[in-house]
């Protein structure tokens, strides 16, 4: 993976989660962007450069969150581990495809951070369920949406092609 | 085996960074993480307006001094009447003074959270806990001071926790209780008896606690809904009075004068 590509995709990522995305925001579930960029790699790569990419795209979110270094650096871990055991299933580049990888992987990253704060500060346990899957399927529909433009920077990206992958 | 072992050596190995990163959370200094913030500062002082706008916020602050220099008046006379010492003690607490800020990124990535930046520090005498407000209403507490920026946690995020009082609007009696955040913009009252009357349309204000500096009086929100919840405490969900989309400066309590 062209790392530099990565770098970018990461900086837009969070600064658009933070500038952007709350304008479009239904209640209180946004896009996560983050997972997006996180699902098309780690469906394109192998397991470590998306354990990589998937614990740097978290640490980003917790520096830029108030939840503290470390919680969605783990949890974003865990979502690229998951996607990754995905990749070759599903295909990256066309939006059902995409589309299910990050409802998946916004599950796994978000899930246990809700139940986190379930159990240690009462916000209710549904409630928390609820956040999870509305954040989702927010994320899924975008992700589906942006399918064709992360196919198109494969590339320059340094993502294997799909046949690749499943070879 | 050994294969194995090297295949989820990454991963295992960023788990355990993950983890360290967990635990030694409050150990971490908060500069490094905040130094990239502050390419954020010339954009809010932009956004922020000129001398007008400046002015404005040292009339604003002096006004809330003053505000709070009555409030504390009346507490006095009020102990003076009802002769409770237990109320003097929390209640004369000397009016604090106060610091205009901007919010310099109003928005959490985490969508768990609520909490805002803004462009004072450490260097300005902000320490963690302190309250943050806007005009009356109580917009949240300091949880992380950097140097010159620091985080806010606001009165809706679950990890908030502040002692307060339920109010009827024209009587002085009230409920205590522990106001919590719900991480949906709204907030709960815990720990308050459901015999205690508390219903729509009344207010919750701060309550005061000399040790961390808090006066007394601060509204923080309206109650929306009360009544029986599980247990022996009552179920109050409280709307908070600042609205944080549209924060664009705070002033923040830094305690007695």
């Amino acid at each position: 993976m062209n790392w530099i590509v990565f770098a970018f995709l990461a900086a837009l990522a969070t600064v658009s989660q933070l500038a952007v995305v709350p304008l479009f925001a239904i209640g209180h579930a946004v896009p996560d962007v983050g997972i997006i960029v996180l699902a098309a790699i780690a469906l394109r790569t192998g397991r470590n450069t998306a354990c990589i990419a998937g614990w740097t795209l978290g640490l980003m979110r917790d520096l830029t969150g108030g939840s503290g270094p470390g919680p969605f650096a783990l949890t974003f871990l865990l979502a690229a581990l998951l996607t990754n055991l995905l990749r070759g299933g599903l295909f990256p580049s066309r939006p059902v495809g995409m589309g299910i990888a990050c409802f998946i992987a916004a599950c796994s990253a978000h899930a246990p951070y809700g139940v986190v704060l379930a159990i240690r500060y009462g916000m209710g346990f549904w409630g928390a369920v609820g956040h999870t899957l509305a954040v989702a399927l927010f994320t899924a529909i975008v992700g589906a949406l942006a399918a064709k433009p992360f196919a198109k920077i494969r590339g320059v990206a340094g993502w294997a092609p799909e046949r690749e992958m499943l070879a | 085996m050994r294969r194995l072992h090297w295949t989820w050596a990454v991963p295992a190995a960023l788990a355990m960074a993950a983890g360290a990163l967990i635990l030694l959370q409050s150990r971490l200094p908060t500069g490094p993480r905040f130094a990239p913030f502050a390419i954020l500062r010339p954009l809010s002082e932009w956004r922020g307006g000129g001398e007008d706008v400046k002015r404005l916020q040292a009339e604003n602050a002096e006004l809330l001094s003053a505000l709070l220099e009555s409030q504390r008046k009346a507490g006095e006379f009020e102990v003076l009447l009802k002769k409770v010492s237990a109320y003097r003690e929390a209640g004369i607490a000397d009016s604090p003074r106060v610091l205009p800020a901007s919010v310099i990124l109003g928005e959490d990535a985490s969508t768990w959270h609520g909490t805002l930046m803004i462009d004072r520090g450490t260097r300005d005498g902000v320490r963690q806990g302190m309250v943050v407000v806007e005009g009356p209403n109580v917009v949240g507490r300091i949880f992380e001071a950097g140097e010159t920026i620091s985080r806010v946690r606001l009165v809706n995020d679950p990890a908030f926790r502040m002692k307060a009082a339920a109010v009827k609007k024209g009587a002085g009696a009230g409920a205590t209780g522990i106001l919590a955040g719900s991480g949906d913009g709204m907030c709960r009252l815990e720990y308050v008896l459901d015999r205690e009357p508390v219903t729509e349309g009344w207010v919750i204000v701060t309550v005061a606690d000399p040790e961390r500096g808090w006066p007394a009086g601060l509204l923080v929100g309206d109650v929306m809904k009360g009544g029986k919840g599980a247990g022996v405490y009552g179920e109050i969900v409280v709307r908070p009075r600042a609205d944080s989309k549209s924060l664009r400066h705070v002033l923040v309590l830094l305690g007695k004068q």
